[in-house]
């Protein structure tokens, strides 16, 4: 992975020295070995702080939108991360030509929560990577060497667009294929095989316990709406009481609102502190886009999410009558 | 300070009998999600090892909803009925140090700042606080940088710490003397109290302080790269406010139903944007920074000014829930003059 | 202020008039339905309320009528979000909820005595309005009084049925301005800070009071300190988003100092001591 991060760091100063960009947007070492942080590299001689790990899981292209006025923005770049900026050059919220991706081979990121330490705490872990790609995670009472592959995120395990699908310069090795990328909506098939009624039962108790922070919205580089549906007080579309029905309301409006844009990054359900599997209802409606309209999100720049346009021969299931 | 001792096998009894006279609330392994402090039903079991929480008992005191007032009618013909406080009798069982020191600053605002909330103080006064003592700590605490400690006892009626098969009872109130007034509970020897402080020492021992928290307050400064430094990544959510036990921030909204609705309180956060934008539009902190600012200065400069004591017991919640890492620990190191 | 439980509980009130100030403000009149609390309800100039429209929400306003004036309230109101759309909606007739008295006063009982300049801007006009009438109604316990007052447009002037009442009153001076007159305007036209630089009131024995949008506080303190008034001199009411009233909520803190507590009504040497975030 250093060889990555010495090539990142090159990237990095050669575009801010050139004057290609005005800022890096990048991972920097977080405040403990199992987080990386994002940064704003400003001046070549920063790009020091610019990191590449299997903790680098922040979709970066949230900060895109906002950084509007920098000038021409470079982003390090995963997969999803680069399908983000896809969507949001689509949606016209940056021009193709203010961003400059740097993308990233990925092999998937670390899923903090399977590093299952001795005591059952992260304190005082120490972490350290291989010369072979694998982690030793050490603390006081043990140490253990284990591959990423087995402590992979979900989403990285599912995940088939590990090469990003653009990129303006593109770093690393080639990656392999992600263990499951073949079948990416199994856990969909899983809950639809519940009948109805469990599936409701399942979600009203995920939901019982939104505390309606908006992490997850927040985290999301397709969430950038000025006042959200869920903040509007004129008309008041959601109350900001977070009982099951309210909350319901949110996370399944919010999934319409991204039907079709979603690149299931999965950083709405790596942020909830609630463990809601919230991407799981992304995973619903990403199939049935797919299905409906045969479009994945955020590979063509040109493109056009199904939802935000219309065409008379758009697929009608059932017609009037249905 | 005297002291009892309860055979972990005699704490499912010691709970039900409670039961008769309390609703308590514990943390509870329902298998889905964080452990929290919940109702403890009649079977239910209690979760009192492992690490602290995620949720704080904060929600017992301030309530995430909190009705307020129901409304009827319209025009001329409106009545409304506000809500009665909160009497039942409540205990809390397996508050972490942390969280019950978090309750007595909920008190500085809810009791001392000019007129008590008549709400926050009954459920207050009926609840009692029955601690346990950390043994290991989550990768965020912090609570002896801000002049705690995993087996403090601020703000309890009893401390519960673990020695094995039995629970060292430090008794600290007369409340807290009246709920071991039960069969189960046997006489502590200096044995006990010697391997208690024990535990104690070699839970503290896993967290050297990180900062001189009371020097901080005098080195907050306005204008100062620190809040623009951290603030740049934060993402604006409220996972921090909602987790953290002293937070308590709050906004008042109206709900309809049908011919007329309730009011209510719910929580809210500084760190929203629209926290304190004004109906026309002018926002007096308008971007992540200045909400930054706002947040740290509020806990360790701002309410020690007013109240003597910082907004803050280390509890690391928000540090872990935080989705971009920003890391209060390392903004204060940063303030104070430490490394970065 | 209710009895009936806890701090958050308001008194009804019925709207008893509603004036049309300009294209988006209203000034509500409103009348508590409770008899003893309309006879006993007090309040100083300065101060603000919770007026509340059951279902939609409440908001924060100051007190805009005088206590001289008994039996009633008023409060003005420019249509900028859910709940003030939804009181421009209301008609005589119906209710409100109101919590009040809120927050500090101006300092009427250490004025007397003195002359006296307000300087206001649009809707800024409402709490001065308060103590204006105060002043006007107990006139010879005050100097001379001068009253700038200035909006965008003559359209975006509230309380014009008051000017003659103000203008005639004795050793009481006018001075109205809009930044872009009309047709019909034979009036000022300029800024309201350059209007006060053109008068030049004196600072002797005199303390200004000012309120109005940030951007003419901004440019009418150095007009005032220029005179020679010091920042003791020189009271504001600040606004901040507001929500219990009553120190619990956290949301109108600049630095340590809660807004709803310890303001609205601050002197510009107070000012100076908190962060400059407001």
């Amino acid at each position: 992975m250093s060889n990555m991060e010495t090539a990142m760091r090159e990237t990095a100063a050669r575009l801010l020295t050139e004057g290609r960009v005005a800022l890096v947007l990048g991972y920097e070492a977080g405040s403990v070995p199992f987080k990386t942080a994002p940064t704003f590299v400003e001046r070549a001689e920063d790009v020091g702080r610019l990191v590449w790990s299997p903790f680098c899981t922040n979709n970066l292209a949230v900060y895109l939108p906002k950084l509007k006025g920098v000038g021409r923005v470079a982003i390090v770049a995963k997969g999803c991360d680069a399908r983000s900026a896809v969507t949001l050059i689509q949606e016209h919220q940056i021009p193709r030509e203010q961003v400059v991706i740097i993308g990233l081979h990925c092999s998937g990121m670390v899923d903090v929560d399977r590093l299952a330490p001795i005591d059952g705490s992260l304190a005082g872990i120490f972490i350290s990577m291989e010369a072979d790609g694998r982690l030793t995670v050490a603390s006081g009472d043990g140490r253990r060497t284990l591959a990423v592959g087995e402590v992979l995120q979900e989403r990285c395990r599912v995940c088939a667009y590990n090469t990003p699908a653009i990129a303006d310069e593109i770093l690393g090795d080639p990656a392999s294929p992600m263990p499951a990328s073949a079948d990416p909506f199994a856990v969909v098939a899983e809950m639809e095989r519940l009948p109805a009624a469990e599936r409701q039962a399942f979600w009203r108790t995920q939901v019982e316990r939104c505390l309606r922070c908006y992490a997850c919205r927040e985290a999301c580089p397709a969430c950038y709406c000025r006042t959200c549906f869920a903040d509007k007080a004129a008309p008041r579309w959601l109350s900001k009481a977070n009982t099951v029905d309210e909350n319901w309301m949110f996370h399944a409006v919010r999934a319409f609102h991204l039907a079709g844009r979603c690149v299931e990054c999965g950083e709405c359900e790596r942020v909830c502190p609630m463990d809601i599997p919230i991407s799981k209802l992304n995973r619903l409606l990403d199939r049935d886009v797919r299905e409906r309209f045969g479009y994945v999100a955020g590979l063509d720049p040109e493109g056009v999410p199904p939802l935000g346009t219309f065409r008379p021969d758009d697929p009608d299931p059932g017609g009037h009558e249905g | 300070m005297s002291a009892v001792i309860l055979r972990k096998s005699d704490l499912p009894a010691w709970a039900r009998r409670l039961l008769a006279s309390y609703r308590v609330v514990a943390p509870v392994g329902e298998g889905e999600g964080p452990v929290r402090y919940q109702p403890l039903a009649s079977d239910g079991a209690v979760v009192l090892d492992g690490l602290r929480p995620l949720r704080a008992p904060k929600e017992h005191f301030i309530p995430q909803v909190e009705p307020l007032l129901t409304f009827q009618g319209s025009g001329k013909a409106v009545t409304i009925e506000p809500m009665a406080a909160m009497e039942s009798a409540t205990v809390i069982l397996g508050v972490r140090p942390c969280d019950a020191r978090a309750v007595t600053r909920l008190d500085d605002v809810f009791l001392g700042r000019k007129e008590a909330d008549s709400l926050y103080e009954a459920r207050r006064k009926a609840t009692l606080l029955v601690g346990l003592a950390c043994a290991t700590p989550s990768w965020g605490c912090f609570c002896t940088s801000v002049g705690g400690s995993p087996a403090g006892t601020e703000g309890l009626d009893l401390l519960l710490t673990d020695l094995g098969d039995r629970y060292h009872v430090a008794v600290l109130s007369g409340a807290g003397r009246e709920l071991t007034a039960d069969p189960v509970f046997g006489s502590a020897t200096d044995a006990d109290a010697a391997a208690a402080e024990e535990r104690h020492a070699a839970a503290a021992a896993r967290m050297p302080a990180l900062f001189d928290a009371e020097a901080v307050a005098g080195k907050v400064e306005w204008e100062a790269p620190v809040w623009m430094r951290h603030a740049r990544r934060c993402l604006a959510c409220g996972a921090c406010s909602f987790l953290c036990p002293t937070c308590h921030c709050f906004d008042i909204q109206d709900e309809v139903t049908g011919e007329g609705g309730v009011r209510f309180r719910c929580w809210d956060t500084c760190q929203f944007g629209e926290f304190t934008r004004m109906g026309a539009g002018h926002n007096p902190r308008p971007t992540q920074t200045e909400r930054l600012r706002q947040r740290v200065s509020h806990k360790f400069k701002y309410l020690v000014e007013e109240f003597g004591r910082m907004g803050c017991t280390g509890c690391g919640r928000c540090v872990e829930a935080c989705p971009v890492n920003i890391d209060i620990r390392s903004v204060l190191r940063e303030i104070e003059g430490g490394e970065r | 202020m209710s009895e009936a439980g806890h701090l958050y509980v308001p008194n009804l009130a019925v709207i008893d008039r509603v004036v049309e100030e300009t294209w988006d403000t209203k000034t509500f009149r409103a009348v508590f339905t409770d008899e003893r609390i309309r006879k006993d309800f007090n309040y100083h100039p300065g101060q603000f309320q919770e007026v509340s429209v059951f279902g939609v929400g409440e908001a924060t306003f100051c007190l805009a009528s005088s206590p001289t004036r008994a039996g009633f309230i008023e409060f003005s109101a420019k249509k900028v979000g859910a709940v003030t759309i939804a009181l421009h909606e209301l008609s005589e007739g119906e209710t409100v909820g109101i919590r009040a008295p809120y927050g500090n006063w101006f300092p009427h009982e250490e004025l007397r005595g003195k002359h006296l300049v307000f300087v206001g801007g649009g809707i800024g006009m409402a709490p001065l309005r308060s103590f204006l009438n105060f002043c006007l109604d107990r006139r010879n316990d005050y100097g001379h009084i001068d009253i700038f007052y200035g909006a965008r447009t003559p359209g975006d002037l509230c309380y014009t049925r008051e000017f003659d009442a103000w203008r005639n009153a004795p050793d009481t001076s006018l001075y109205l301005t809009v930044d872009r007159g009309d047709d019909r305007w034979s009036g000022k036209v300029g800024v309201v800070p350059a209007y006060v630089r053109e008068v030049a009131p004196s600072p002797e024995g005199t303390v200004a009071i000012t309120c109005g949008p940030p951007i003419m506080i901004k440019f009418t303190l150095p007009e005032l300190t220029k005179l020679g008034f010091t920042d003791e001199q020189i009271i504001t009411t600040l606004e901040m988003k507001m929500k219990c009233g009553v120190g619990k909520c956290g949301r109108c803190n600049i630095g340590s100092t809660y807004v709803c507590l310890d303001g609205p009504v601050f002197t510009y040497a107070q000012l100076r001591q908190l962060p400059p975030e407001f």
